[in-house]
Parts: structure tokens; C-alpha cells; sequence
């Protein structure tokens, strides 16, 4: 205490000192090190070696797996927009019409992780096959062609990456949304006449950082999924993270799997930067959740 | 004019309403599904199509010790986790939140990092980690793993929670002579405890829930998801989905009557 | 379950798990070059006579008999590990691990390289893998003296295989079939390879992600000869099988729970192991399984007792105990892959009479004729093939 009273300057070293040293130990060092196997050669028979001559590990992993890359974006980017299409009027509900029942909801938003992710996934194979509660009915009802599926279909992998990260899209827009000053919205109907024109002058730009921070919450994990692509999936619908999950569980190509893998982080924290810079947010991190 | 616009206020109104229903809906008809295939009584070992009713998996909810052994682990694991990650990552919160010094925004953009890089990249690097550290794998390093992802998001759940705290509070108890350890359990704690609560639901949730990383750097330890991949291979047994739903509901109840709680505290306050 | 008894099988496991990742670190660790120091080899207790308190015994999941409603085997829940440990009073530590031959594989090397044990006294590799671990030393040779039923019951077809030509190392544990699982209510049923590729069946056939299933059973369809694979006549396989994933003719690549589409009929037929059809079969009769005219593939996971074992002698007693007819007939009655004991049949027939003739646990002389085994070929070759196979399920080439 002594110690604390003569240096104040102290105190936020202190609070900040186990987490810091929890997140340098077992975040930064690992990736690190991991960075460093990346430009390793040989096989998990012979045994490996460090040169930066192998940085080709690079080169040759990303005209192998481009194609992985670009898919991985594209349904990352698709199912982030989803996410925002169902996230914004729910939390919007919520945070504005739901009255008592609004910490209820916003359980039931959360509530689904504490079932279990791959239940929930393999859930989703129920609901969706191929004479399912939904196809079902439409194929007796001759509606739908009954070669028709959804299963196994790139369709399938963008919905259920969808529905697993959703929750990361509407708590930040709920907090954003929440944090609204009510007189202010007021003020805007009379001013705008509309509630159309208030909800795009004022409800819209105050909730830009949430969101922003729901995006990038969503986004990042999306590109990096594969669960969903070996579960709801078929061969040409697999992503980065399918490749890197073999390479590293299957072939044993730690060299190959560690590239790619910093390929993949790279491009997220260019997209996370770029977007940021379009946006005018600095302060990014602040305003996630 | 204004009773169109009356009308198109309304109609927008109950859109919204459904809209949000079937979003939530949306959310929760996985999980419905989960429960209730704890009902079937399914062909073979595969529990993904419905096949006839029965409650005998409900009944029989303890008879595989491995399913039991295996949800302790991933109760202790998560336990464990939210606490260390819950306390250590609300000090950060307030060291980042209340006071300036150098490389705070730096320590802020790093403290995002684990939230931005793949969980599979997470796992892979923390294995090559242990590995080379000589930690055996196990319990004691899915605690450390999951710890560090959870420091992240309840730093920033704080951060947010934190940023709306009236500082004057604390300012007018040192004014009437409190030290400021009593400050803090007096005055901070109770006012950030619904935000501390929040982040180590999140917490718990994510550690019960996670599987990515816990694949990588569990050894041979079989958590509640680990056990379930093993089985996907050859078929479920609908006692997991029992299990799931349990976890389910059981939370549900216990946020319900947490916030009955609080509201009753707060009706009882003058 | 008596608390005791509870807390030893507690211990157990921990005791377990720790060798077991430890030893998986290790591995890892040599993968990185910085092997660590030697140890001094770990002497087996080769010479021993009196049982051990425990055997520790990796397996794959569902790969022996357990009790009804229960999902894995444990010593208490397993009806062969209970009468093994009231005979000789050894509890076996049973633990379903084995999902890849090569990811388990990684785990044990290391410590067999330093001459340490692997924690594990018995191990389930198929014979492939079994070979090659044999062909490094690492593996205990059998004292037949300890294992009088190993000797007289095995059946011939496993005397003198290339991997192991004087029954030394390897006691198979179960073979399997590779051949179509077909939905004959959905489809009718064919008998030929190419009747996967009917136009009918586009999007409703499922295959496995197992390099020597999958492209064996191509290969045979094209009829070329798995037993001996060569780099045209794999390209010419994996060409057939990248043509048929682009045209959507195949609906899915799966090793985990391609069982899972078959039942809910989002597949009509697949690639498939013979015991997986049987246990659905039981529930869903329209399901077949079908050695294609072409051929199938075969399969058997071995018995193995690792170098440096601590336990060997009761590692032989155990293999040597299920080699008993009446014991092989309680695992045999719930797995439903091929018995290698011989006699299991008449013991069987006494548990229920429908399994004795079923054709997928003891298929008949002309349908054995028909299997082929993946062939050995040089280290290069088998590498060249692995990331050939991993790019199709990569989805690489689509």
C-alpha cells in the first residue's frame, strides 16, 4: 500500500499486469513461435528445419488453397450481411419496444451457447434435410422440384455460419442502440416530422459503432469457421479453415498449416484496418460491444 | 395525412414485432431441435431423425460414466476459467477505462488481437506452445487457453460498462474519510457487479461451449463437446442432447431468477 | 458404484491421460527437432507371471461390447473387460482414442524413438500402420507360451501375412469390409461399382475421407488392382472421383457419421464398412451391404503391444483371453465386423442364432476372394497418394 500511495502511477501497471502477462504468455508467444514454424521445411518423419529461404511455404500455399481463400471471404461477407439483416431490427426491437422482457431477450440471444455448438450445427442438418419440417411439405405440396436440397450446399454452410455468430452481431448493436438518449429521438421525430427520417438522421449514425464492432465480431470468426463447412458442406464448398484443420490434425504439414494461417490473420487485421479507415472509427476497439 | 401516417406507424410497429419473433425463432429452433432429440428413441446409434418417443433417455441421463465424466470437466474447466478470466480481465478494464498513461491505445488494440485472430489459429499456436514448453496437455492447459480468450471479451464487455460509471461516487466517498479499499468493495463493485455478471455468463458460455480450441490442446481429456465429436463419428447418443438441453435450461432459470432478484432489491429500496 | 471403486477408476484414468499427453507432446516436440534427452529405456517385465492390477489398452470408439444404454466402454461397463478382471483380476483401462491411424501414430512415436513406454500396453492399429510400426521395432514380440488360444485359434486367413509373416507381433482384433451401403427401398439395388455414378443417384451418394476405402474401391471399379497401386492407375481413380464431386453426383466426403446420412435418407448409398450397415440394418432392413462385382476392400485392426509396454505379460493374457471362442462371441455380438477367432460361430449361434449366419460377420469363401487389401508401396509413392487424396477433400481441384 506504501508502495502504491508513493508511486500512483503504479496502480494501473498493477491492474494491468496479470492479465497482460496471461495474454504475452499464451497469445503473443505462441504466435510468435508459431510465426517462426511457418518458415520451416522437411515432414514430421524427418524432422524440421528453419531457414527464410522457405518463405515459398507462403507462395505455394496461396496458389494452392486461393480458391479456399476467396470462398472463405465470400461466404464470411455473406453471412455477416444476414447476421446485420437479422440482427439490427431485433436488437432494435429490443433495446426500444421490449419493455421488462428486454433483459429476458437479451439472455435468449446469448442462451444458445451454452447449449452446444456442434448439437447445433448437426441441428441445423435436421431442420434443413432433404424431406425436412421445411422441404417436407414443400415437395408434397409440389411446390419444390424434390431433387431439391439445401443440405451440403453452400447455401447450408453460409446459413449455419450465420446463425452461430449471430449473438456477436446483436449484443453490439444493442448496446449502441441502448445508450441512445430518449429526448434525443423525440426531438428528432418533431424535427424530421417522420419516424422514417428521425430512425436515418439520428437512430442510424448513433448506431454505426455497434454496428461496426458487430461486423468485425462476426466477420472474423466467420472466415475462420469450418465446422460448419464440414458439417452442412460437400468437397467444393470448404474453406481456409477446413485446409488448415487437416494440415494440421491430419497430414501433419505444420509448415504449410502455420503459413496459411498467418495468411489468414493477416488478411483479417488488413480487413479490420481498411475498415476502420472507411468508417473514420480510430477508436475501434473501444467501441466493440 | 396523419392517420396514414398513423397506420404506416402502426403496420411498421407490428412488422417489427414479427420480424423480432421470427429472428428469435430463428435463433432458438436448433436449440428446440437439440431438445427434442433428448426424445427420440433413435434407429441405431445416429440420433438425427426422428424416429418414436420416449423420456427413457432422460431417465438413463447418468448411465455412459464417460458423458458424465466428461460434463464434469467441461463444468470444472468452464468454472475455473470464468473466474480467473472474469477477475483478471475486469483489473485490465479498469486500468485501460479510468487511467491515462503511454501505449494505452496500443494495450487496447492488443488486447482486441486474440478477438481477431481465428480460433484455429489460436489452438494450433498454443499447442506448438505447450509442446515446446513441456506442459503436459490436460485440464491445466485448457484453463490457460481458455482463460486467454475470455480475458479479451470480458475486457471489452467491461470497458463498456465501465465507460458510464460516474467517477464522482468514488470521489465523494474519499471525501468522507473511505480508503480506497473500501471504496472499491463499498462503492465500484456493487455498481460494476451486473457488469461483472454479464461478462462471466459470457465467459462461461463460451468456455462450456468451445470447441476449436479445446480440440488442439485437450491431450486425451474428453470435455462435453470433445466427448460429442468423438461420437459424431459413430453416432450420438441422445443423452448428450438431454445433457445440452439440461445446460440450457438450468441457465435460463438461473438468469430468470437472478433477475427477479434484483428487481425485487430494487423495489424494495426506497 | 461403490465410492472406492470409483475413485481408483478416477486415479486410473488421470494416471492415464497424463502418460497419454505427455506422450503426444513428445511427439510433437521430435516433429520440431528438438527431440529432448533420452531416457534410459524402460525394461518390460518381460519375464513376469503374476497379472498386473491394470492393463491400458487404446481403441477405436465402439469396438467392443458394452452394456445395454450405455456409450463407452469402461471396465465396469464392458461385459469381456468384467470377466477379465474377475478371472485374473486385472481392471483394463479402456480408452476409445484411436480416430486416425496417423494422428495416434504421432502420439506414440516419440516416446518409442526414445525407448520409453507409450503408456499404452495394448494398441488397435490397422495393419498398414501395425507394419509399419513393426518394421521400426516397436513393437514386443508375443511369448506364445503365454498365449495358448492366440495359437490355436487364429484363423488361417491371418497365418503368415506379409506384415507379419509368424504371427509374431500382430493378433487381429477385427477385420472389416469396405463395400456399398445401398437404400434398396430408394433405389434399386445393384451390385456393380458403377451404379454409384447413376444419374439417379446424383447428390445422394456419400463417401468416405479414408484414402484406402474411397480410392480402392474406385480403383477396383475401374479395374485396376488396389493391392497394387501405381501412380497411373491412382490419378486415373482420383480423376473418376474429382469428375464425379463436380457434377454433384457425389453429395458429401464424410468419415464422421457418413452413417448419419444413409439413415435419414439423406444418401441413398455410399461407400461403406460392413459393421456400420449391420447395426443400421437392425432398424432400417432396407439398407444393404454389397461387395460390388468389381471388389471390395479389407481391413483389419491389430492387437499390437507396444516396446518398452510396462505391462506385457498381461497384455498377452488379455490378447490371448479374448481369443477364447465365448469371448470373442460377447465383443463379436455387439461389433459385427469379422471375427478372427476361430469357433467365435458356434459361440455366437448360443447368444442369438441370426448372427452366426449373418454374411457380414462371417462372410462366405467366395465373398473373402473378393477383397482386396491397399498395397504396399514405397515411402515416396504413399506420400504422392496422401496429398493427391487430401486435395480432394480439400475440394483443391473442384
Amino acid at each position: 500500500m506504501g508502495l502504491i500511495r508513493r508511486h500512483p502511477a503504479l496502480v494501473p501497471l498493477l491492474l494491468l499486469l496479470p492479465g497482460l502477462v496471461w495474454l504475452v504468455s499464451f497469445y503473443l508467444a505462441p504466435n510468435i513461435q508459431m510465426f517462426a514454424s511457418s518458415f520451416w521445411s522437411g515432414t514430421l518423419e524427418s524432422g524440421f528445419s528453419f531457414s527464410f529461404s522457405n518463405w515459398t511455404n507462403y507462395t505455394d500455399a496461396l496458389s494452392k488453397y486461393q480458391q479456399q481463400y476467396a470462398r472463405s471471404i465470400e461466404y464470411g461477407f455473406a453471412a455477416t450481411l444476414i447476421c446485420f439483416a437479422i440482427a439490427f431490427p431485433l436488437a432494435y426491437f429490443i433495446a426500444f419496444k421490449a419493455g421488462r422482457a428486454r433483459s429476458a431477450l437479451l439472455f435468449l440471444v446469448v442462451a444458445p451457447f451454452f447449449t452446444s455448438y456442434l448439437l447445433r450445427t448437426i441441428g441445423w442438418r435436421t431442420i434443413l434435410g432433404d424431406d425436412s419440417i421445411i422441404l417436407g411439405p414443400l415437395k408434397a405440396a409440389g411446390l419444390v422440384d424434390p431433387a431439391a436440397r439445401f443440405l451440403d450446399t453452400p447455401f447450408a454452410v453460409i446459413a449455419g455460419i450465420a446463425y452461430n455468430f449471430v449473438p456477436f452481431m446483436i449484443l453490439p448493436i444493442y448496446v449502441s442502440l441502448e445508450k441512445i438518449d430518449r429526448r434525443l429521438l423525440e426531438a428528432a421525430q418533431d424535427l424530421y416530422a417522420t419516424s422514417w427520417g428521425a430512425f436515418r438522421r439520428v437512430t442510424l449514425p448513433l448506431a454505426m459503432p455497434g454496428i461496426f464492432a458487430g461486423s468485425l465480431l462476426t466477420f472474423i470468426p466467420a472466415i475462420g469457421d469450418f465446422i460448419n463447412a464440414e458439417l452442412l458442406g460437400n468437397p467444393n464448398t470448404t474453406m481456409v479453415g477446413n485446409v488448415i484443420q487437416r494440415q494440421f490434425l491430419v497430414d501433419r504439414d505444420y509448415p504449410t498449416a502455420a503459413a496459411l494461417s498467418f495468411m489468414l490473420m493477416v488478411l483479417i487485421l488488413a480487413g479490420v484496418a481498411l475498415y476502420g479507415r472507411l468508417l473514420g472509427t480510430d477508436e475501434l476497439t473501444s467501441k466493440a460491444i | 395525412m396523419s392517420i396514414i401516417r398513423k397506420i404506416a406507424a402502426v403496420a411498421a410497429s407490428r412488422f417489427l414485432t414479427i420480424y423480432a419473433s421470427l429472428a428469435l425463432l430463428y435463433l432458438l429452433l436448433p436449440i428446440l431441435t437439440v431438445a427434442l432429440f433428448s426424445f427420440n428413441d433413435p434407429i441405431g446409434r445416429s440420433n438425427y431423425s426422428w424416429s418414436s418417443f420416449t423420456i427413457d433417455n432422460w431417465l438413463s441421463l447418468f448411465r455412459d460414466p464417460t458423458l458424465v465424466s466428461a460434463v464434469g470437466i467441461s463444468l470444472r474447466i468452464a468454472l475455473v476459467s470464468t473466474i480467473i478470466a472474469t477477475t483478471i480481465g475486469t483489473l485490465m478494464a479498469m486500468a485501460l477505462v479510468r487511467y491515462q498513461f503511454r501505449f494505452r491505445k496500443a494495450l487496447d488494440l492488443f488486447v482486441f488481437l486474440p478477438l481477431a485472430t481465428p480460433e484455429i489459429v489460436l489452438g494450433a499456436s498454443l499447442l506448438t506452445l505447450f509442446v515446446t514448453l513441456r506442459i503436459p496437455l490436460g485440464e491445466i492447459t485448457l484453463i490457460l487457453a481458455h482463460v486467454m480468450f475470455n480475458v479479451s471479451y470480458v475486457v471489452v464487455t467491461m470497458k463498456a460498462r465501465l465507460a458510464g460509471f460516474d467517477m464522482r461516487l468514488e470521489e465523494a466517498a474519499a471525501d468522507l474519510g473511505a480508503t480506497p479499499w473500501q471504496t472499491f468493495w463499498r462503492v465500484t463493485f456493487p455498481l460494476i457487479l451486473p457488469g461483472i455478471a454479464a461478462s462471466a455468463v459470457l465467459a462461461f458460455g463460451l468456455s462450456l461451449d468451445d470447441f476449436v480450441i479445446t480440440r488442439f490442446n485437450a491431450g486425451q481429456v474428453q470435455t462435453f463437446p470433445v466427448y460429442i465429436y468423438l461420437k459424431v463419428q459413430k453416432g450420438i447418443p441422445p443423452q448428450v442432447n438431454a445433457f445440452a438441453t439440461l445446460f440450457f435450461v438450468v441457465t435460463v432459470s438461473l438468469v430468470a431468477i437472478g433477475a427477479l432478484l434484483q428487481r425485487r432489491r430494487a423495489n424494495l429500496k426506497p | 458404484m461403490s465410492t472406492e471403486k470409483k475413485m481408483e477408476m478416477e486415479l486410473d484414468r488421470r494416471t492415464v491421460l497424463k502418460a497419454g499427453a505427455v506422450a503426444g507432446a513428445a511427439a510433437f516436440l521430435a516433429a520440431c527437432g528438438t527431440s529432448g534427452a533420452s531416457t534410459e529405456p524402460t525394461e518390460s517385465t518381460g519375464g513376469a507371471t503374476t497379472p498386473s492390477a491394470k492393463i491400458n489398452f487404446a481403441n477405436w470408439t465402439y469396438y467392443i461390447d458394452v452394456d445395454d444404454g450405455v456409450d463407452t466402454a469402461t471396465a465396469d461397463t464392458s461385459e469381456s473387460l468384467r470377466r477379465f478382471q474377475a478371472e485374473y483380476g486385472t481392471r483394463v483401462n479402456y480408452q476409445e482414442v484411436l480416430l486416425d491411424n496417423d494422428e495416434f501414430f504421432g502420439t506414440i512415436k516419440a516416446p518409442l524413438e526414445a525407448g520409453q513406454d507409450t503408456g499404452w500396453d495394448i494398441v488397435t492399429p490397422t495393419t498398414w500402420m501395425a507394419k509399419k510400426i513393426v518394421d521400426l521395432g516397436w513393437a514386443e514380440k508375443f511369448d506364445k507360451a503365454n498365449m495358448p488360444n492366440f495359437v490355436a485359434n487364429l484363423a488361417d486367413e491371418f497365418k503368415g501375412r506379409a506384415a507379419d509373416p509368424n504371427n509374431d507381433y500382430l493378433a487381429p482384433w477385427q477385420s472389416l469390409m469396405t463395400g456399398l451401403g445401398i437404400n434398396t427401398k430408394k433405389t434399386t439395388r445393384f451390385t456393380k461399382f458403377s451404379g454409384l455414378w447413376d444419374p439417379k443417384l446424383k447428390g445422394k451418394v456419400v463417401l468416405l475421407t479414408e484414402l484406402r476405402d474411397t480410392v480402392g474401391l474406385v480403383m477396383l471399379g475401374n479395374g485396376a488392382d488396389p493391392a497394387a497401386p501405381t501412380r497411373p492407375t491412382f490419378d486415373a481413380a482420383i480423376a473418376t472421383l474429382q469428375g464425379a464431386i463436380d457434377s454433384g453426383q457425389v453429395r458429401k466426403l464424410a468419415s464422421q457419421g457418413y452413417t448419419e446420412l444413409l439413415i435419414s435418407d439423406s444418401a441413398y448409398a455410399a461407400i461403406a464398412w460392413s459393421g456400420d450397415v449391420g447395426i443400421i440394418k437392425l432398424d432400417k432392413p432396407e439398407l444393404d451391404f454389397v461387395v460390388p462385382d468389381e471388389g471390395g476392400m479389407s481391413a483389419t485392426d491389430n492387437m499390437l503391444i507396444p516396446k518398452g509396454a510396462k505391462n506385457k505379460y498381461t497384455a498377452e493374457l488379455w490378447i490371448d483371453f479374448y481369443y477364447r471362442p465365448e469371448i470373442a462371441a460377447v465383443v463379436e455380438a455387439y461389433v459385427q465386423y469379422i471375427c478372427p477367432v476361430k469357433g467365435a460361430a458356434e459361440e455366437i449361434a448360443k447368444i442369438d442364432p441370426a448372427l452366426a449366419a449373418n454374411p457380414l460377420i462371417f462372410p462366405d469363401a467366395a465373398t473373402k476372394s473378393r477383397l482386396k487389401v491397399w498395397g504396399d508401396v514405397s515411402a515416396e509413392d504413399q506420400a504422392y497418394f496422401d496429398e493427391q487424396f487430401s486435395g480432394i477433400v480439400e475440394g483443391v481441384g473442384g
